[in-house]
């Protein structure tokens, strides 16, 4: 009984018990039979794909759970590294499954199966995508979570013991911006250029799962097949005859047998005890002809990538802006060319419902996206048929149970910059190449945290990979940037030729990479990246191992191929075509763990308004001020290009610095052999974990003074930058420097922007390259003359076409904790034209 | 940090529940164990509700004043609908004891259904470790 008082002796009422105990952990994948053995790297995997046939990629996905063999570094605060501890334990994930994809998934060595990304999904420009997607997951099997608030027994957030929502990083969460509702889902197709509404690209439907009769759930792949077949059926006729139709644009375009359905279990999941309704906000939806929100267990995606014909660019002017629309973004406009199509390249797709988009990505729910096209024929072309179809898809991603959030105290148990990295949902796999053999590997950071940061290919001694004079043993062009490819101008250029580069979270890029002649083992090494200033303080850790062995490669496959076709839509844009701007901005804070855009967090309302088929040029700000965050910006629909960066904290060089530092709180720093008296005011220090640090004055070689506010840190180590901008005239500023004046922002701004694309029509005017996802630079807190202080953000600016399809859709922080605690807004793109006519 | 789920059966006997640990091999009566901060959930596929409460080591059930509020941190869960599962989830903490300092490193947390704290049979352990 509860009222039954017990007297103890301890303050808190777990009993200590001398009970020789571990966690429940099992053998990893690799581990030796016996101990003291060596682990032995697992083979990479291929993910099992889906691929398109007869113009249509004609599958089923369902989103279910089990329990897998997941990895887990301990201590968990532990900084990446290769040589950590790493531990097995069973835990229940939702996972993206394809049904009758192929190969199948390996064979476990132990009693429950490995992660496995998401299927493959394999389409061509012109295709229909019809995916039938089951939620199929069990809630019961997590701890509970809804999606909608729950008025009676808490927040509506997911709670813990530990203090979640309330004691959530320094802020307290609030529904909507926390996380909640992880067993219901959606899919987001990420990079593909269509239609944003109804059953194309739409992030706001919430697709809860099944319920469940004697365990099974009675929405199935069955259950919706005939329904589902007559809406593929009429998808295909009406979006064959006019791809821009946005087609469907109501609650009664879909077949009436899965709409009465879905009515009947909306209501019956309503009755539900202190929940929220869901039926009576799909009513209404539909009331207003709008799109309606919830779904119970299956829904049909269905869309067209958009192939782009014309043989120039811009495609011929339409005959009229007017005479076919009748108002409201989601109607028809009227048929005219696509301006853009969609680039044919490596996309992505994952979980993406609003609370829940952090915690299902790091359960795994995440896959490649293949979209093929003239990039892959004429590589195909040259090293021989269906090429392209062999080479690795390499799925990065930071697969983890519950965000570090709901769990530990004052981050004493936080995982350091999230879980390790896998890749394919293996941890440091193993790839076979043939020497001197060329492959394209394809790569897709889909880690809902951190960034990736490709450092190149290291011997096992952990050595760069080059020969005794010094030139690299691998060779490797960047061929694509985030599913685009790159002009012929950049493609095996210099700058993007075995160059070190980032994969923010969401970021993909394609390697078209040649093996030494000669066997050997080696490894593509990374970094953990949320800020360029998190660099000088991490490891290197191995992303995956590259054996080469066997027989030498020749002919064509052993030769690096040239640039394939470069489609002409991805001329660059000019800036004439821009014809309006704006100005969004991220922020975190005023407290630690407050994330916004425009100073709001998400509330579903537009926060930003653009006609469509316009050109518009944007300055994405950052007003995070420390710990340095290089929010990933992400827009949805459409890429953008990038014509200026502003990064206050960039360093022209950067060193470690010998010794240790320690301080507590204040500017003053005491140093331990360290060598104080050859830095001058300005340097600045960037201590991991803590950020950037300016120099104000140096006292002695183990005693100086920062500017701002003072770290805290204990013996750590530290990197000595000279920075690019300085924001005091004396000293001078060093050859490279730029002088900012603090009190005058029409200064901030880069020294010397990205020069404007040439005005020539391509395809010589084609080397800016293409992106949906950017890091927006942190800002700096500035101090000078040891008083006044200045914040003054980091930003980008881009340029997009908003073409082709209206509607809604969202711009975000791919940090996915950030997106679900608030930095997200929608954008809304409106047709142009009115419904009226003017004759 | 691992997420682990305990599953609420009815009973073999059929009087009852029991508490068994959502992992191969487990049989009612055994123990979770478990690492510092690691998440707990219930799992109640039983056809009535359900509540974990702590207790002490002869299963008698903590007073309220050692267990609220709710979402402190020996807070087990809310009372668990039926096919439902529990709610805060209970992230295993370290106890502190008197003196202060002196922190296990294993230690047991003894558990009973408040709603049924006579069923013999609903009665569980979590055994926590330090890093």
């Amino acid at each position: 009984m509860r009222t039954n008082r017990v007297i103890l002796f301890l303050l808190a009422v777990l009993l200590i018990a001398a009970v020789p105990a571990s966690a429940q952990w099992i053998p990893c994948l690799g581990d030796p039979a016996t101990a003291g053995g060596a682990w032995t790297a697992p083979d990479l995997p291929t993910i099992p794909e889906l691929v398109s046939t007869g113009g249509k990629l004609h599958a089923t996905v369902v989103l279910t759970d089990e329990q897998q063999r997941l990895t887990f570094k301990t201590p968990p605060n532990a900084a990446p590294a290769d040589n950590n501890v790493i531990k097995c334990a069973p835990q229940y994930v939702r996972v993206f499954k394809g049904i009758g994809a192929m190969p199948p998934i390996p064979k476990t060595t132990g009693d429950y199966p490995d992660p496995m990304p998401g299927p493959t999904l394999r389409a061509r420009l012109g295709d229909m995508i019809e995916l039938t997607f089951l939620n199929q997951i069990n809630p019961a099997n997590f701890g509970d979570s809804i999606d909608r608030g729950d008025v009676n027994t808490g927040s509506g957030c997911d709670e813990s013991s530990n203090g979640y929502p309330n004691k959530a990083g320094g802020g307290k969460d609030t529904y909507p911006d926390c996380f909640h509702g992880s067993s219901t889902a959606n899919i987001h197709f990420h990079g593909t250029h269509t239609n944003p509404n109804s059953t194309g690209d739409n992030v706001f439907i919430e697709i809860r799962p099944s319920m469940r009769t004697g365990g099974k759930p009675v929405v199935t792949a069955a259950s919706v097949a005939t329904p589902f077949s007559d809406f593929f059926q009429r998808c295909e006729r009406e979006l064959g005859a006019n791809v821009l139709s946005l087609w469907p644009h109501t609650w009664s375009d879909l077949p009436s047998a899965y709409t009465t359905r879905q009515k009947e279990l909306l209501q019956k999941y309503d009755m539900t005890p202190n929940i929220k309704k869901l039926w009576p906000v799909d009513a209404a939806q539909i009331k207003r002809g709008d799109w309606p929100q919830y779904y119970m267990g299956a829904y049909p995606y269905c869309y067209q990538i958009p192939k782009y014909t014309e043989t120039v660019f811009p495609p011929p002017a339409p005959v009229t802006e007017h005479g076919g629309h009748t108002g409201g973004p989601l109607s028809p406009p009227p048929q005219k060319p696509l301006q853009m199509g969609q680039s044919p390249g490596l996309h992505w797709y994952h979980a993406h419902k609003h609370g829940s988009t952090a915690i299902d990505v790091g359960n795994g729910m995440t896959g490649a996206f293949v979209i093929e096209g003239q990039y892959d024929d004429d590589f195909d072309k040259f090293y021989g048929a269906g090429w392209t179809r062999r080479q690795p898809v390499l799925v990065i991603n930071q697969i983890g149970v519950t965000p570090n959030l709901e769990r530990g105290s004052g981050g004493t148990n936080r995982v350091d910059k999230g879980p390790d990295f896998s890749v394919n949902g293996r941890l440091r796999p193993v790839m076979k190449m043939a020497p001197g053999e060329v492959k394209l590997w394809r790569i897709v950071n889909t880690s809902g945290r951190a960034g990736t940061h490709i450092m190149g290919m290291y011997t096992q001694a952990g050595q760069p990979a080059v020969d005794g004079s010094g030139k690299p043993l691998f060779t490797y062009y960047q061929t694509a940037q985030d599913g685009v490819q790159f002009s012929p101008t950049n493609f095996g250029s210099p700058g993007f030729t075995n160059n070190q580069f980032l994969l923010a979270a969401g970021n993909r890029a394609d390697l078209l990479i040649q093996a030494p002649l000669t066997a050997g083992v080696y490894n593509l090494m990374a970094k953990n990246e949320v800020d360029p200033s998190d660099l000088p303080g991490q490891n290197l850790v191995t992303l995956f191992t590259v054996n080469v062995t066997g027989t030498a490669a020749t002919g064509t496959a052993a030769q690096l191929s040239p640039a394939p076709t470069f489609p002409p839509f991805l001329h660059d844009i000019q800036k004439a075509e821009v014809k309006g701007t704006k100005e969004v901005t991220f922020s975190t804070g005023p407290t630690f763990g407050e994330h916004r855009i425009n100073h709001k967090k998400f509330d579903g309302e537009v926060g930003e308004l653009v006609l469509l088929n316009t050109v518009e040029e944007w300055k994405v700000v950052n007003e995070t001020f420390g710990p340095a965050i290089s929010h990933p910006f992400h827009i949805h629909i459409n890429p953008f290009q990038v014509t200026e960066v502003f990064d206050p904290n960039a360093a022209l060089s950067s060193t470690a610095g010998p010794g240790t530092l320690t301080a507590t709180g204040t500017t003053a720093i005491t140093g331990s052999g360290t060598s104080f008296g050859t830095l001058r005011t300005g340097t600045v220090l960037s201590i991991p974990g803590q950020g950037f640090y300016t120099v104000l004055s140096v006292q002695s070689e183990t005693a100086l003074t920062l500017t701002g506010n003072g770290p805290t840190v204990t013996g750590s180590a530290y990197s000595i930058n000279v920075p690019q901008y300085v924001f005091v005239n004396s000293p001078a500023p060093l050859p490279g420097q730029c002088y900012l004046n603090p009190l005058d922002s029409s200064t901030w701004k880069p020294c010397s922007s990205v020069p404007e694309p040439p005005a020539a029509q391509p395809p010589s005017s084609t080397n800016n390259i293409w992106w949906d996802v950017f890091p927006i630079p942190s800002g700096i807190t500035v101090t000078w003359a040891n008083t006044a202080t200045q914040k003054i953000p980091g930003y980008f600016k881009l340029r997009s076409r908003f073409v082709d399809y209206s509607g809604y859709y969202v711009i975000h922080c791919h940090i996915l904790a950030h997106e679900d605690r608030g930095m997200m807004t929608v954008v809304e793109v409106a047709p142009a034209a009115s419904p009226y006519s003017h004759d | 940090m691992p997420d682990w789920s305990i599953k609420i059966v009815q009973s073999s006997s059929g009087d009852g529940a029991e508490f068994i640990p959502d992992l191969k091999g487990k049989t009612a009566g055994d123990p979770l164990e478990c690492m510092v901060d690691d998440l707990v959930t219930w799992n109640n596929t039983t056809e009535e509700e359900h509540q974990p409460w702590p207790a002490d080591d002869t299963y008698t059930a903590l007073p309220n004043d050692q267990v609220l509020p709710r979402g402190g941190p020996n807070y087990l869960s809310d009372i668990i609908p039926a096919g439902g599962s529990s709610r805060p989830s209970y992230d295993v903490a370290q106890p502190t004891v008197v003196p202060p300092g002196v922190v296990p490193t294993t230690w047991t947390v003894y558990y009973i259904c408040a709603l049924h704290p006579y069923v013999e049979s609903e009665r569980g352990t979590i055994i926590g470790n330090a890093y």
